[in-house]
């Protein structure tokens, strides 16, 4: 198993602040929101990364990078060996395109409304200059419709005529229309219905399966992910804190954040299992706590942690984890 | 897992029924329509603004003389009241001017004169403040600062100054060259220059929402330029709100050369526009000769009315709130 993207050390700093006359005038300063500070994970090829975290943590900006939507501040993205970020290697940039492809949260605003669904489905197959002919391409996105369960005939449709769930159904017949290897897949549940969310994600595994396809996961419901994902990175405020395989991490998890999250998931069985009940809120992350970013939501929180940023090390970025030796001294 | 592949056709409410029949069945079908159907008002306005436009592209075959050409006025002719009255005169239905032009050719070809000038105004004001519009919400930052305070400054300006101002200009440069055929482009690049900011506004505000959509930034994945991205995804969606600017916009423009023309900075009398034919009028009002001025007002208001209750209907039907 080879890493197909490598993405290293990225950061992406937004400006919040004001703007530079109401600065001047009413006083205030430059301030800026980190919203991705440093993730470096990698993708293998074949499986499915997820991205895990509270709303705000930085998943959906992490993805926008990957794709190459927003350019990040520092750090690289490496699909393929191709660097998403070097000016040098645009041309290889381009060809690589055809290859990545993005499944959006809200099937309502990810199709053109005043497109037809065939048009929406076959501008990737135009864009890339996949195939030539008109009737080869309709029959491509006839082939491409039936594939995630519409019928031929729907792409005659506009997107107002579906449901969510077919919307979402369109939008990934329209990422796989490039021959896709690698589809980013940002949080394309969550705008759906519980019993049509498991249909979306039996159909992307089927096509993993059939397409040896590449997913990065980024979604908040941790069901979900289960179901999905071989390998799991948690967020918190920009970082990755853990980052472990998938079953790992639900029977085992170390971090205390992770385990807040997973105590967090209801449990029809009542097994009784414990729990560690969530506290507070995600902080403000133009003005993030020093040290672990977490310390003052964590249980286990000693003096170390209100000074120090810990590293990701072995898999999870916590001096309670990696230093307990310490953690048992008193402060 | 070999479920997944069965389309989830329980949560659908799309009708199972092809959507056959082509555009013109879908138009008739649309919920447009349908609001045009139930507004017996709307529907007298189209007709109305139809039928104006029908006298005006068939002015030639309908009018009894071409007022425009000076070989066949006769000043024998002048001044003769409406058919109705005492004094009418066939084929004079009603009446002529003083100068033998019989009124009512004269208010056809005046009204293909007032439409040409408004619907190329309200083009070119359309094009400018689309294409300006589009160009500023979506490059944002810089370029987006300057468009948008150059029209902030004009708007400062009502439409009808600017409107003399490039027509004085015109008039400086060109002086006695200044025919009527080109005194009709010059009131067109008025118009167009005066009304262009509106269009730039909404064109913006609607870009800069829809450019936030995904459907962009599907787009922008595929590595679409961005030209390509402005023309074929995101205008379409911001239609909507031009088409009922346009409307509205055509009546005013056609006022705003009435106006001008009425002014004495318009159509010539050689070749008058509506307003060109009120100004006429007007000096023989108190004469007791009404209808040189009654017939073109009458008409002028007719056609403004129609057009902007046409207008009023457009801006309520395609408002989601309003239904």
């Amino acid at each position: 198993m080879t890493a197909l993207v490598e993405i290293k050390n990225l950061r992406r700093v937004f400006d919040v602040s004001k703007p530079w006359l109401n600065r001047v005038l009413e006083g205030g300063h430059l301030e800026f929101l980190r919203a991705v500070d440093g993730v470096t994970f990698d993708i293998r090829k074949g499986e499915t990364f997820a991205l895990v975290g509270e709303s705000g943590s930085g998943k959906t900006t992490v993805a926008r990078m990957v794709v190459g939507l927003l350019p990040p501040s520092s750090g690289e993205v490496v699909i393929d060996g191709v660097s998403m970020t070097d000016p040098r290697q645009a041309q290889a940039r381009q060809r690589l395109r055809r290859r990545i492809q993005m499944i959006f949260q809200d099937p309502y605003a990810s199709l053109n409304p005043r497109f037809r669904v065939d048009a929406i489905v076959s501008e990737p197959i135009r864009a890339f200059d996949l195939i030539q002919g008109e009737r080869d391409i309709r029959a491509r996105v006839g082939e491409l419709l039936s594939l995630v369960g519409l019928h031929a005939d729907d792409g005659l449709k506009y997107p107002h005529e579906f449901s969510g769930g077919q919307r979402q159904r369109v939008a990934i017949a329209r990422a796989l229309a490039s021959e896709a290897e690698f589809i980013v897949c940002d949080e394309p549940t969550s705008a759906l219905d519980v019993s049509v969310q498991a249909q979306i994600l039996n159909l992307m595994r089927d096509l993993q399966d059939k397409f040896g396809l590449t997913y990065l996961f980024i979604s908040h419901n941790l069901a979900v992910v289960r179901h999905m994902a071989s390998r799991i990175g948690v967020m918190y405020l920009g970082r990755i804190v853990e980052v472990a395989e998938g079953c790992a991490l639900f029977n085992n998890p170390r971090m205390p954040y992770t385990k807040m999250l997973l105590g967090a998931v209801p449990d029809l069985a009542m097994s009784g299992r414990q729990r560690i009940p969530v506290k507070g809120e995600i902080p403000n992350p133009i003005d993030p706590p020093p040290g672990c970013a977490f310390n003052p939501r964590c249980p286990l929180a000693f003096d170390l942690c209100r000074k120090q940023l810990p590293e990701l090390i072995d898999g999870v970025a916590c001096h309670a984890v990696n230093a307990p030796a310490e953690a048992a001294a008193p402060a | 897992m070999s479920d997944a592949v069965v389309p989830d056709r329980t949560d659908s409410n799309a009708p199972s029924v092809r959507p056959d029949g082509g555009w013109f069945r879908r138009a008739f079908e649309s919920d447009l329509f349908y609001s045009f159907r139930r507004s017996r008002l709307t529907m007298l306005a189209a007709a109305v603004t139809v039928l104006f436009f029908l006298l005006a592209i068939f002015a030639s075959v309908l009018a009894v003389q071409n007022p425009f050409d000076p070989a066949q006025l006769q000043l024998m002719n002048s001044r003769i009241s409406p058919l109705w009255t005492a004094d009418g005169q066939s084929p004079f239905l009603l009446g002529t001017d003083e100068q033998g032009r019989d009124v009512f050719s004269a208010i056809l070809y005046g009204l293909r004169i007032s439409l040409t000038v408004g619907v190329l105004g309200v083009v070119l004001a359309g094009v400018l403040g689309i294409t300006l519009g589009l160009i500023a919400g979506y490059v944002g930052g810089a370029v987006d600062s300057v468009i948008m305070r150059i029209a902030d400054v004009q708007l400062t300006f009502p439409a009808i100054l600017i409107a003399l101002l490039v027509n004085g200009v015109a008039k400086s440069i060109l002086g006695n060259r200044l025919d009527a055929m080109s005194t009709l482009v010059v009131l067109v690049i008025a118009i167009g220059l005066s009304f262009w900011v509106q269009y730039a506004r909404t064109v913006r505000g609607s870009v800069m929402v829809e450019k936030n959509k995904d459907y962009v930034a599907a787009a922008q994945l595929i590595g679409l330029p961005a030209q390509k991205i402005m023309l074929r995804h995101v205008l379409p969606n911001t239609m909507g709100p031009i088409l009922v600017i346009a409307t509205i916009n055509l009546a005013l423009a056609i006022i705003t050369e009435a106006t001008l023309s009425f002014l004495g900075s318009g159509m010539p009398d050689t070749m008058p526009s509506l307003g060109t034919l009120i100004r006429i009028g007007n000096n023989y009002l108190f004469a007791g000769e009404w209808w040189i001025v009654a017939f073109p007002g009458l008409a002028l208001a007719g056609l403004i009315l129609s057009i902007n209750l046409l207008g009023d209907w457009l801006r309520d039907a395609l408002n989601p709130k309003l239904r």
